[in-house]
């Protein structure tokens, strides 16, 4: 049948309690269009006036192609309520048309249901560095100074002949070169936790036998 | 007494200097401070100047090298160069302590208690460089 401007009119009272015939308003009450075909739902709020009658109003011209999509053929009509008064929600089948929409269209296919474009994830490219030449040359011309030096103290006539082979004087210096094997561990990896646990030994040793041999070397200055 | 004849001394010379040729040239100070420098600084300090300078050069190319690349690893840069300008600071304490011309500033200080900081100091600034050069 075509339908163009018809309103359904229909009347929930079937569900009272007392006599079966008094009309009452349900908080939900939906009718459905089913395409048969394509098991396409289109959902329609059917609303209570004043006198209880529930209607949905139905401009087929204009829903015909924003609801229905323009896509005709057989559709079974339910009528779905629900309440919270209800134990369970009611599906009724009302009834069967046939739709004959005007320039009726093939309904679209479920684009939903296909997988998207796939994306490829761009990962962070990685900044960017001189060449290894660049930066071989330069580690290079920094350690070179150190050579200069050495020459220069050489020069200068800086020397360790005064050096005193006692305990505290083996202490104090291999306490050094411990702290220094410890800092080149952590630069190496070593985390925090350990290379403070290490260093806080060493740092009480290193520091003891330094107080003493430096001290010991100012007492022998002030003797002179 | 040993630095008002040193000024005195140099007063002097200065005073001729200025009088047989008008006022001196560039060229002159710098050799009469080389002169100078050579031949008064105990060798101690000439030693800890011969540090200094080698961590000045050092700090210059790491500049330079950052200038040349751009600064991607940020805190590599900052911590090479922090460490050599604050061993260049702790150098330059040291020589400050240990001159024998500041004891009077210098009191409670002995040239080994300058010593024992300015290793203690390196211990703590090398650690602090060493985590944040990353």
């Amino acid at each position: 049948k075509q339908w163009y401007q018809r309103r359904v009119a229909i009347t929930a009272g079937d569900f009272s309690l007392a006599d079966g015939a008094e009309e009452v308003t349900l908080h939900q009450v939906f009718v459905r269009f089913t395409n048969t075909k394509t098991k396409q739902n289109v959902f329609f709020i059917a609303q209570a006036d004043l006198k209880k009658k529930y209607t949905i109003d139905l401009n087929f011209r204009s829903a015909a192609a924003k609801s229905f999509g323009s896509v005709g053929g057989q559709y079974s009509v339910d009528l779905i309520v629900g309440d919270a008064t209800l134990p369970q929600a009611m599906v009724i089948d009302v009834a069967t048309l046939n739709l004959e929409i005007p320039d009726s269209k093939e309904p679209a296919a479920d684009l939903s249901k296909q997988a998207k474009p796939e994306i490829t994830h761009l990962f962070r490219q990685p900044e960017k560095r001189p060449p290894q030449a660049i930066s071989a040359v330069f580690t290079g011309l920094v350690l070179l100074p150190a050579l200069v030096l050495l020459i220069m103290w050489a020069k200068l006539g800086a020397n360790i002949s005064n050096i005193q082979i006692s305990l505290s004087s083996i202490g104090f210096h291999g306490g050094l070169l411990a702290i220094i094997a410890i800092y080149v561990n952590f630069f190496l990896g070593v985390n925090m936790f350990t290379t403070v646990k290490c260093l806080a030994g060493v740092a009480v040793v290193t520091f003891l036998c330094g107080q003493r041999l430096l001290s010991s070397i100012a007492a022998a200055k002030k003797a002179k | 007494a040993v630095v008002s004849t040193q000024s005195g001394h140099y007063g002097r010379e200065f005073r001729d200097m200025v009088s047989s040729v008008g006022a001196p040239s560039l060229v002159d100070v710098v050799s009469r401070l080389y002169n100078e420098y050579n031949t008064k600084t105990p060798q101690k300090l000439k030693i800890i100047d011969a540090y200094l300078g080698y961590i000045m050069i050092t700090g210059v190319i790491q500049f330079v090298y950052c200038c040349l690349v751009g600064t991607f690893p940020f805190n590599s840069f900052l911590s090479g160069f922090i460490s050599t300008v604050a061993s260049f600071v702790l150098g330059v304490c040291l020589r400050i302590q240990s001159n024998p011309q500041n004891t009077a500033v210098f009191k409670d200080i002995t040239v080994e208690r300058a010593f024992a900081d300015f290793i203690f100091a390196h211990c703590v600034l090398h650690l602090v460089v060493l985590n944040f050069i990353g």
